[in-house]
């Protein structure tokens, strides 16, 4: 059975990879870090400020275990 | 009648007590769109050049955007505008809260104050109905106990707008509160309002805004607020606000801290936005129309008390907070508070603050001179000074006018570890390898902030287009590479024209920013507001304009003004960072001119940073043009 991953990302991401589509779909055949899907699918995790997946805050070393939402946060500048 | 617009400027001269209401010129709608763009012109035009930034001929100026008060995500910001006490140039901040919105309903897309009233007082908007208070009861009140005490005795239905005893002492860095923590923080715009004896405005508009197609606007604004909620970081990101990034700011080390000694410390674990959910939170505050609220209102206790608070965002985590060496989040919390109490920007706040503790630390200033012992780790020591700078008591006096200033007056090689651009203190991000981010630091038209252009994941990306993966997990410091110097301006200007748009549409960027919420939003709702169509590159052509009209104002009202203007400070141009992913690297004085001549070359300004004439009149900005040879960068310092 595979995962499927929808994956969106920040414009703070997608204004520094130009040619990255704000929404990516893969399908995965096992359980994988946040940091290893990301760099799957091109994005480099230091780029990453945080991500959420299905609404709580995953840290890169957190596992994907099932089908789910994940949005990449790229950096913000506060206030 | 202007679609978007409350369709009046608001004019009170108050040294007359002369209140004046007149039309919102269509040219300056359709040529600035509002803010900041209305915020830029008013100033070239009718700031007295050379005029004392605490003197009455100055300008106090708040102005809306066309999407300010409108049905849509986070419609609620305002923007200020002033000479800057703190840098001599332009000037301007912005807040979110509810005023601006008020302001459009009482029938004022932009209020200019102008001159000095005789007493202390304040300003009262009822819809038509403006009236020039005394207000000599709440000189010396606290901002937060003033506005307390305001809307307890006006009602709920004013939004207010308040100094402190900063902003009434002529602090370079004061700030303007409202809603209980919302700050015009920046370049000493409270100090601007103390100077002209006024302790507050509070305005109730009870009316309406001309929309060209309301029946569209709704249709649009329910679409929009579908669309952010709907992007899988809606519930997410809300939580912890901006404070969410303390970790990886620390990961790539970029955490001001000590001063800016260094740019990571191993205790961030402990003042991150997980730090504030377990310890502080009570709720999430937001602004006008927000479906993301990132204020976080909570109770701080710490040794020297409990306090309620709204904070600490991340830039106040950085500055009040690891470049202090603080690593409590309370006792960061409750130096916010004191700090938005006092009326002080918490930004220029801790960088002074912690100038002072290393001054004391070097055997520069001493024990007399400050007024007890201080040290970095230690709340007391930072209360003490907030204390003594809002009142200019003691060391207050010195530190008064900024860390610029204070270096100055001080001398012995402490102008070394002053950290500001132009006399505006540097906000959170340490940049000795993130030469982009250094860029956008030099050539910000305020100063060193950081919401003018964000560039540090293109540094960290590489100019190359190539990308790093040095991180193997989080909290954990690894080396990163150094960062090319070469190729860095068209990612700063472009961010440049980007981020500040939202400041001239009267909205908040975080959800375009953060969110993903797309920009085709923003195009259809400025066309069903406003009637006019304007595509984002349009926009963002505005935004280019009123970019060289803030350089131009700088170039006009301070002495010398030019490249010299634009460097950073001796720590971050040449002392290598010590410790952390980023040990070793710094960037040189060559390396900067470099950054700088692509930079200006780039925006059409000569070798000095100053716009060249041809430049202006590219941008339609001829009558400024033509008057460019009298500007006072021309004369010396």
């Amino acid at each position: 059975m595979m995962i499927t991953i929808n994956v969106q990302l920040s414009e703070g991401i997608r204004c520094i990879l130009k040619e990255t589509p704000s929404t990516v779909v893969v399908q995965i055949p096992e359980p994988m870090t946040v940091k290893q899907l990301a760099l799957d699918i091109g994005i480099p995790p230091i780029l990453i400020a945080f991500a959420i997946a299905d609404g709580e805050k995953k840290s890169l070393d957190d596992v994907v275990e099932s089908d789910a939402s994940i949005h990449f946060f790229g950096t913000m500048a506060g206030g | 009648m202007l679609n978007g617009y409350a369709g009046t400027i608001l004019r009170i001269d108050l040294t007359n007590e002369k209140i004046e209401k007149q039309p919102l010129p269509a040219e300056l709608a359709e040529n600035f769109i509002g803010g900041r763009g209305f915020v830029a012109k008013t100033l070239f035009d009718e700031l007295p050049a050379g005029a004392d930034p605490l003197g009455p001929e100055n300008l106090f100026i708040a102005a809306s955007g066309p999407l300010s008060g409108q049905f849509m995500p986070a419609s609620g910001k305002t923007h200020f505008g002033c000479k800057s006490p703190a840098t001599g140039g332009y000037g301007d901040s912005n807040l979110g809260g509810h005023f601006g919105p008020a302001l459009k309903y009482a029938g004022y897309d932009m209020m200019i104050l102008t001159g000095r009233a005789a007493v202390p007082s304040m300003i009262v908007i009822e819809d038509e109905k403006v009236t020039l208070e005394p207000a000599g009861d709440l000189w010396g009140m606290g901002s937060l106990s003033a506005e307390t005490r305001l809307k307890a005795e006006m009602g709920e239905d004013f939004q207010i707008l308040t100094i402190g005893p900063a902003g009434e002492n002529g602090i370079a860095f004061a700030c303007i509160t409202h809603d209980f923590g919302r700050q015009a923080g920046r370049v000493g715009i409270g100090s601007v309002l103390g100077s002209k004896n006024i302790k507050a405005v509070a305005v109730k508009g009870t009316g309406s805004i001309p929309v060209n197609d309301p029946k569209a606007l709704l249709e649009e604004g329910k679409r929009a607020y579908r669309d952010v909620r709907a992007k899988p970081g809606f519930t997410g990101w809300t939580p912890e606000g901006t404070a969410g990034i303390t970790d990886w700011v620390t990961r790539v080390g970029a955490l001001p801290t000590k001063n800016f000694q260094t740019s990571y410390w191993d205790r961030h674990a402990k003042i991150n936005g997980a730090a504030i959910l377990r310890e502080l939170k009570i709720t999430d505050k937001g602004c006008y129309c927000c479906p993301t609220p990132c204020g976080k209102y909570g109770k701080a206790k710490t040794g020297l008390g409990e306090v309620y608070v709204e904070g600490p965002e991340f830039e106040t985590i950085s500055l009040l907070g690891s470049n202090c060496l603080i690593d409590e989040i309370s006792e960061i919390a409750y130096a916010n508070y004191v700090c938005d109490e006092l009326g002080l920007d918490t930004i220029s706040a801790g960088v002074v603050c912690s100038w002072a503790i290393e001054c004391y630390e070097k055997g520069l200033l001493d024990r007399e001179a400050i007024g007890k012992d201080v040290q970095f780790g230690d709340l007391a020591s930072v209360v003490h000074l907030l204390e003594c700078i809002a009142r200019r008591e003691g060391v207050g006096d010195l530190l008064a006018g900024g860390v610029k200033s204070a270096a100055q007056k001080l001398g012995q090689g402490s102008e070394a570890f002053a950290i500001h651009v132009k006399g505006l203190e540097w906000s959170g991000y340490e940049c000795r390898n993130a030469p982009g981010m250094m860029l956008a630091y030099m050539t910000s038209d305020i100063g060193a902030h950081h919401a003018r252009a964000w560039v540090l994941g293109h540094d960290l990306a590489g100019s190359s287009g190539s990308v790093h993966d040095l991180i193997s997990s989080e909290g954990e410091a690894e080396p990163l590479p150094k960062s090319e110097v070469v190729g860095r301006a068209a990612n700063v200007i472009a961010s440049q024209h980007l981020r500040p748009l939202f400041d001239l549409l009267g909205i908040c960027r975080l959800q375009f920013m953060e969110l993903g919420f797309e920009v085709e939003h923003y195009e259809r709702l400025y066309e069903v507001v406003t009637g006019r169509r304007m595509s984002w590159e349009e926009m963002l052509s505005v935004s280019e304009k009123v970019w060289q009209l803030t350089r131009s104002i700088s170039a006009r009202e301070i002495p010398g003004f030019g490249r010299s203007w634009d460097y950073p400070p001796e720590r971050l141009m040449g002392e290598p960072v010590p410790d952390g992913p980023n040990q070793g690297h710094c960037i040189t004085r060559k390396e900067v001119d470099i950054l700088l001549d692509e930079y200006y070359a780039m925006r059409g300004w000569d070798a000095n940073g100053i716009p060249k004439a041809e430049t202006l009149r590219q941008f339609g900005l001829e009558e400024i043009a033509a008057g460019m040879d009298n500007w006072a960068c021309h004369r010396a310092a």
